[in-house]
């Protein structure tokens, strides 16, 4: 490679392709979907009621071993309608919180959806082809045992992070849900 | 050889970030954080609840000195309820004990529409402004109604204040002393970036050079004793 070739990479071509690679990857950075449209989808026809339920601490336990760090919050709020509960929680990814989106129909996951991304990694995640693993699944286990979920989720590497994080808020979701129709919460 | 000794502790301290939970503490050496670049961003605003003092800086929400919430875009008041304290941050609300502790950050979604764009209080009830509407609060914070019967004027709504300037200095603290962490900083120290560019550079050259030391010395020592061979040939 001639001198002047390099000085044109260098100078021209590397800070033009690190400038879009950056952008690209702040481009990611955002809200996907506002909470009334992701509740809109998941009650199309009916209007849900909001429910609580508090964390112990046995659940605060179970918590912890899920997403394998402490748990701070008391109670969690979702929103429910018929047999169908709609949830938001935030899990951090690598270091800020992912804000995600679950409905589960009966005790199976009938819709997950990032709702914001605040990481500069990991935004793959929030596509199709990695939410489409956790349709159907079911929690297996149970508060003495470990929990976990009754589908096979594929990482994605370089998103292993973010990737945990919504396999995390699933079982969360679905145990928190199995603890609340348990002592009719 | 200190040199050696410094890149071989930065770097077995390093592999072990998590057993020595390096990634959980964090740099609060002030030069240090200087040299970051690391600054608190201004007071959003900032709310006193009952002799404590709630207040958004940046994106972080702080009770005290301690951070409660993050990602949090608007703070439009503070109130003191019977069981919890109350925390108005546009479309959420934030519950926390009387001590400070998270009880929940709950979405107000499909509950105001417009979110809470303020909150008071009418005797013991809470209440919150959402579009125009008073809305009153349930005691557990779950459900929300329409209070008709009250009055804008009938509210002791909670209205912003100024930070004391000595509270204000603990919270820049705090605020800066969670933006390094120590494995980050042990990363920036062992790869030289710690140290402007020219630091990655000069370790790099260091690098290649325990390279090329190692390999001339495997290659004399393969070559035999110099001594020996000097004895074999005898005096010329």
């Amino acid at each position: 490679m001639t001198d002047r070739v390099k000085t044109w990479w260098l100078r021209g071509v590397l800070p033009i392709v690190l400038w879009g690679l950056a952008s690209a990857a702040y481009g990611q950075m955002g809200v996907y979907m506002e909470t009334e449209d992701f509740l809109a989808a998941a009650f199309p026809d009916s209007e849900p009621r909001v429910e609580v339920i508090w964390i112990d601490n046995e659940r605060r336990e179970v918590l912890a071993e899920i997403l394998d760090h402490p748990v701070n919050a008391l109670r969690v709020s979702y929103w429910v309608s018929g047999d169908k509960s709609a949830w938001i929680l935030d899990e951090i990814g690598k270091d800020r919180p992912i804000t995600i989106g679950v409905v589960v129909q009966g005790d199976a996951i009938e819709m997950i959806r990032v709702l914001v991304f605040r990481e500069i990694r990991g935004w793959e995640v929030r596509y199709p082809f990695f939410t489409d693993q956790f349709l159907g699944a079911r929690l297996i286990g149970t508060e003495q045992q470990s929990v976990g979920l009754d589908q096979q989720i594929d990482g994605i590497t370089g998103a292993t992070l973010s990737v945990n994080a919504l396999r995390g808020v699933t079982e969360v979701v679905l145990f928190l849900l199995q603890e609340a129709r348990g002592s009719g919460e | 050889m200190v040199f050696l000794i410094f890149l071989s502790i930065t770097g077995i301290a390093l592999n072990h970030l998590v057993d020595l939970r390096l990634d959980q503490r964090y740099v609060r050496t002030e030069w240090l954080l200087r040299w970051y670049g690391i600054e608190a961003p201004p007071v959003h605003s900032s709310y006193a609840v009952a002799g404590n003092r709630t207040t958004l800086l940046g994106e972080r929400l702080y009770f005290n000195d301690q951070q409660v919430a993050e990602g949090i875009t608007a703070l439009s008041g503070a109130i003191a309820a019977p069981q919890f304290i109350v925390i108005a941050s546009g479309n959420s609300l934030i519950l926390l004990t009387g001590s400070g502790a998270l009880v929940e950050r709950m979405l107000l979604a499909g509950q105001l529409p417009g979110g809470a764009q303020a909150i008071g209080k009418v005797g013991e009830a809470v209440v919150l402004l959402s579009e125009e509407e008073i809305y009153r609060a349930d005691e557990q914070f779950v459900s929300f109604t329409i209070a008709s019967d009250v009055n804008y004027s009938d509210v002791s709504w909670s209205s912003s204040s100024n930070v004391p300037s000595d509270q204000l200095e603990v919270l820049y603290d705090a605020y800066r002393g969670t933006g390094i962490t120590m494995a980050r900083f042990l990363a920036d120290l062992h790869s030289g970036r710690l140290f402007t560019r020219a630091g990655p550079i000069f370790i790099d050259v260091v690098g290649l050079l325990l390279i090329v030391l190692s390999v001339l010395g495997t290659i004399l020592w393969l070559q035999g004793r110099p001594r020996r061979r000097k004895k074999a040939d005898g005096p010329r």
